[in-house]
């Protein structure tokens, strides 16, 4: 409860552009929000132009936040937002890479239903596909946009957003399913060559 | 039987809410905030400046202000009691009565029937302002106009005097005729005299043709100054 009341009142401060309370802004949510702004970006470089454009956004654009909306939510869709201006932006020069060129996983992995896996393991799997599944899964899966919103905000067909997420979340699962299976195979290599030396 | 690609099985919502628990409060270390940022704080000089500035305004107005107050009161040390009482009594009947310049007011109205309100606002203070300055030099011409009265009522006895000077100085024809005629001495009468209320511009006419003929003009300079003018 303190912590909320701590955010309004340094949203307020912000508000009256005070200098002092935008610094703690940033420094509160600025991990969170440049962890966003890399997912939704090519490289980390992308990230910090997004990550700098939105805060400029959030800064000039706090007055007009509604108490009743989640503020973290509201200034990841701000990031969101700006990193798809920044896409678009940069399309051009862009080589538009899709999932289909993406190395297959192996056969035997594909099947593994349950598999394990860290965050960080995620998102270097999320690291590795095309910018638009990749926009399309974290605005879907990550940040709660719902289908017609994301295709809104891509100008693209609520069916080509539903069959991006359909194809991205099966590469993420074959992915993170080869990742889980080598590394169970390490551990029992490790585990037998053990139990041979003793 | 196929299945859908579009369709999202438990398997798949269960992944959507481990990635979404895994990554939706991940933080990485950002970079430091670029330049331009954060709001700019008001510059100390800057602040010192508009104080300063705040300061001689105030000052300025505060010395005007007293310089007015000044000249107001040295305006009316300058005067006797008497004068200061006919310079209110000026003041309050340029104040009160705006309609005794008509001719003001009808012009500016006339002229400029197009301008707006302020104009038409305007127009008492300069009134009100032209009065003021003119108190100190009109103000024995408001003394003589209180005392027209007593002028209009000593004329006659002024032309009276004229005429009959006229009537002792000249040759007189009619005093011949007089003498000579049994006709009444209607020209010479003094009764015709007392036109002055009603042609009174006639009568000084007659005042001033016959002053020069006069050869004792020294008779009716007394009478003719105004007995107001000199009371200091």
């Amino acid at each position: 409860m303190a912590s909320s009341e701590e955010l309004k009142l340094l949203i307020e401060e912000c508000k009256a552009q005070k200098a002092g309370a935008q610094r703690q802004m940033y420094a509160r949510f600025s991990g969170q929000l440049f962890a966003t702004a890399l997912r939704h970006t090519n490289s980390r470089e992308d990230a910090e132009d997004v990550l700098q454009d939105s805060f400029v956004k959030i800064f000039k654009h706090i007055k007009s936040y509604r108490q009743d909306f989640s503020f973290e939510g509201w200034m990841r869709r701000i990031v969101v937002n700006t990193a798809i201006t920044h896409y678009r932006k940069h399309l051009k020069h862009q080589h538009h890479q899709d999932i289909a060129e993406i190395p297959a996983t192996p056969r035997d992995l594909e099947n593994q239903s349950d598999p394990e896996f860290t965050a960080d393991e995620l998102e270097l799997a999320i690291a590795q596909l095309p910018l638009g599944y990749r926009t399309v899964f974290c605005m879907y899966v990550i940040e709660g946009y719902k289908h017609h919103e994301i295709a809104e905000q891509l100008s693209i067909d609520v069916n080509t957003s539903k069959s991006q997420l359909s194809r991205a979340r099966k590469y993420l699962q074959r992915v993170l399913a080869t990742l889980s299976a080598r590394a169970q195979s390490t551990t029992s290599n490790a585990s037998g060559n053990a139990g041979f030396a003793s | 039987m196929k299945e859908n690609d579009f369709d999202m099985t438990q398997t798949d919502a269960d992944f959507d809410a481990r990635c979404h628990a895994l990554l939706a409060e991940k933080e990485v270390a950002a970079p430091p905030p670029g330049d331009g940022l954060f709001a700019q704080p008001f510059p100390a000089w800057k602040r010192w400046g508009m104080a300063g500035g705040a300061a001689l305004l105030l000052a300025t107005g505060a010395a005007l202000m007293r310089n007015s107050g000044e000249e107001a009161a040295s305006a009316y040390d300058g005067l006797d009691a008497s004068e200061t009482m006919e310079l209110r009594e000026v003041l309050e009947v340029s104040d009160a009565a705006p309609s005794n310049l008509p001719v003001t007011e009808n012009e500016v109205t006339l002229e400029e029937a197009a301008m707006p309100t302020p104009e038409i606002v305007e127009a008492p203070e300069v009134a009100t302002s032209e009065a003021a300055p003119n108190v100190v030099r009109e103000a024995p011409v408001a003394a003589t106009a209180s005392e027209e009265p007593a002028l209009t009522q000593g004329r006659p006895n002024i032309e009276a005097v004229a005429v009959e000077e006229v009537q002792i100085g000249q040759p007189s024809p009619t005093s011949d005729a007089a003498s000579t005629s049994t006709e009444p001495p209607a020209v010479t009468d003094p009764v015709v005299v007392p036109a002055a209320s009603g042609a009174q511009p006639g009568a000084e006419k007659a005042e001033e043709e016959a002053v020069p003929a006069d050869p004792k003009p020294r008779l009716t300079l007394p009478l003719t100054l105004p007995s107001g003018g000199g009371q200091h």
